[in-house]
């Protein structure tokens, strides 16, 4: 063999075995064990919504359940049901034995994010909803008197709104959970200290007649 | 003609020119308060129904705060160029408003330093003499400033009587307070319709918030918006047959467009998080509204076609109930800093900012006088409300009735 071939050959063998060999030095690649989570868009914490995994769904839901589709309009905002315009509905606070099961929530100043300290309050009253499907709710929005007039009544609206969502996460049906805001209107402690204004930023729960 | 003519003749063109169109009659603007001082003469002998026009026109036209009425006088003979020397030698007077009655009211307003007449109107005297010194009153102000007067128009706020809800009107002093609607269930945010005719407000008549609206002349109430979830924040276009309001309709607090039989023309925000407090420009091209979306609870404007939404510079993170002046010059709201509320003004083409209530305890809910000078809003003082007025210029304050909340000025 000429020897300009035999040297040929032998520079693409060494080029080759440099290839597959995966030792390139110039090569950026991670190495496989490296931890790097994709780059998520900020969201701003008070529009945080639970994140709750529907269990897989291959049956018909449960009457008075959400179904998935409802579930992944919780995250996003859905709908809310109309009242007929000849219905006044009645909602009355929950009896003695059950009121455990409907404890109030509480949100920090100006934020309608559910807890995590909450959120076992929910679960209770989803679990509670799931055994009694013919029971609809009202979910009252409230605030302190340190925030302003009109904003808190939008304000209360959307903590109704959060934990309406939740419920509808953990598998309510959208159709029983009605939302009211009364804004600062109705404090629960009328006193004016740092307790007081805790106590009243809350959503509390009325059940449907 | 030489060369020295030329420039001499144009020198003199120049001069003549400037001195022509820079000549001021009156200058309102005097001081830094921007209020000028003036006399009244009433050419009449003094009567009752006169006594009591006067009254209330000096009274009038001190709280306009364009004018300070240092003198009044009856006086059924006299000599005006005395008067006019008399009201600026002992008065320091710049303006005599003469008052004359032969059937109708005849008013003359005199410049006394240029010893001449500024302007001159007549008006009906049919009027109850209250009412006939609110309009002498605006249509001075008006001749004056080129700006509406603030006498004749009238307040829409809040109370609790009895235990019961009361949707009030009154003068724009709180005199002649009467109510409107008095309810067992609550309401609130009461506000003008354009025409004045009607008054739209939040309702919980039929146990969810939706907006009502009364008939002012016949107490009729009926169901202005009611979609599911909150209705509620209405703001009026002022020369478009549409209103904006938040709705939560959606699962969301969104600013929609509503026309004024309550159809839903368009929804302006998508946005996740809360929109609430919309404020319409005076021209009708954009809107001022409270949002959430970055975070923190901070003012945005948008246009009306619900896009080109950028954040106002203002910092504090929770800044609230924008109202936007009927001359469009000025965006009011209530900004925390601190631990306290006040209420300031933003000029909408500098972007500077000035805070009213500096020295004044926790301040909410700016609403604009027609004449874009004065602001009702409601201050809370050991968590007791009352309703309030101050002058952005001179930041004088007057109080306009107690136990009261969610002021509404007309902005006719």
């Amino acid at each position: 063999m000429d020897k300009r071939i035999k040297v040929g050959v032998v520079a693409c063998i060494a080029v080759l075995v440099f290839i597959f060999s995966g030792c390139c030095p110039y090569s950026k690649k991670p190495a496989p064990s490296s931890k790097i989570e994709p780059t998520k868009p900020e969201q701003p914490s008070v529009t945080k919504q639970p994140t709750v995994t529907p269990p897989a769904v291959t049956t018909k839901p449960e009457p008075g359940t959400a179904t998935p589709g409802e579930r992944l309009i919780a995250t996003t905002g859905g709908e809310i049901p109309p009242v007929k315009p000849s219905e006044t509905p009645t909602f009355v606070e929950p009896s003695e034995q059950i009121k455990t099961t409907f404890q109030p929530i509480y949100f920090d100043f100006d934020k309608y994010n559910i807890k995590i300290s909450e959120q076992g309050k929910l679960q209770t009253l989803a679990d509670y909803l799931k055994k009694n499907p013919q029971v609809s709710i009202l979910i009252e929005g409230h605030c302190d008197e340190r925030g302003t007039d009109e904003y808190n009544l939008v304000l209360g609206e959307q903590r109704a709104l959060s934990t309406r969502n939740f419920l509808i996460g953990l598998g309510i049906s959208p159709k029983r959970l009605y939302t009211i805001s009364y804004g600062e209107a109705k404090p629960a402690d009328p006193e004016h200290n740092e307790q007081a204004w805790a106590k009243n930023r809350r959503c509390e729960f009325k059940i449907k007649q | 003609m030489n060369k020295h003519g030329m420039i001499l003749l144009l020198c003199l063109i120049t001069f003549s020119l400037v001195y022509g169109q820079s000549r001021i009659i009156i200058e309102i603007t005097s001081s830094t308060e921007m209020k000028t001082n003036a006399v009244i003469l009433i050419g009449e002998e003094k009567t009752k129904f006169l006594d009591e026009f006067c009254t209330q026109l000096v009274k009038d036209l001190n709280q306009s705060d364009w004018l300070e009425i240092k003198n009044t006088s009856f006086k059924k003979s006299f000599n005006i160029q005395s008067e006019l020397d008399d009201g600026l030698s002992k008065n320091n007077a710049s303006i005599l408003i003469l008052c004359k009655t032969n059937g109708k009211l005849e008013t003359v307003i005199y410049d006394t330093i240029e010893k001449s007449i500024f302007s001159q109107f007549v008006i009906e005297t049919s009027k109850s003499p209250v009412e006939l010194a609110h309009t002498v009153s605006d249509e001075i102000v008006y001749r004056l400033t080129g700006k509406p007067g603030i006498a004749r128009s009238k307040i829409l706020y809040m109370t609790k009587r009895d235990g019961k809800y009361c949707l009030m009107t009154a003068g724009y002093d709180g005199s002649n307070a009467t109510a409107l609607l008095k309810t067992d269930y609550i309401i609130n945010y009461p506000r003008w319709f354009p025409d004045m005719k009607k008054v739209l407000f939040l309702s919980y008549r039929k146990t969810f918030p939706a907006l009502e609206m009364i008939d002012v002349s016949t107490g009729e109430v009926k169901t202005f918006v009611a979609e599911p979830g909150l209705n509620a924040c209405a703001s009026f276009f002022r020369n478009q047959n549409c209103v904006a309001v938040v709705l939560s309709k959606s699962g969301n607090p969104d600013i929609y467009l509503v026309d004024l039989n309550g159809i839903i023309l368009k929804r302006l925000t998508e946005k996740k998080g809360l929109n609430a407090s919309p404020s319409v420009s005076p021209e009708g091209e954009n809107i001022v509204f409270v949002s959430d979306r970055d975070g923190k609870t901070r003012l945005w404007v948008m246009n009306t076609y619900g896009v080109n939404a950028r954040k106002l510079d203002i910092p504090s993170n929770y800044i609230t109930s924008p109202c936007w002046s009927p001359d469009g010059k000025y965006i009011a709201y209530a900004v925390r800093y601190g631990t306290e509320m006040f209420i300031e003004i933003y000029e909408w083409k500098t972007g500077k900012r000035k805070i009213l209530t500096q020295s004044l305890s926790w301040c909410d809910a700016p609403s604009w006088a027609p004449d874009s000078r004065h602001i009702l809003f409601t201050r809370q003082e050991k968590f007791i409300n009352s309703l309030w007025t101050i002058d952005i210029y001179s930041l004088k304050t007057r109080k306009v009735a107690d136990n009261a909340w969610s002021g509404c000025w007309d902005i006719r």
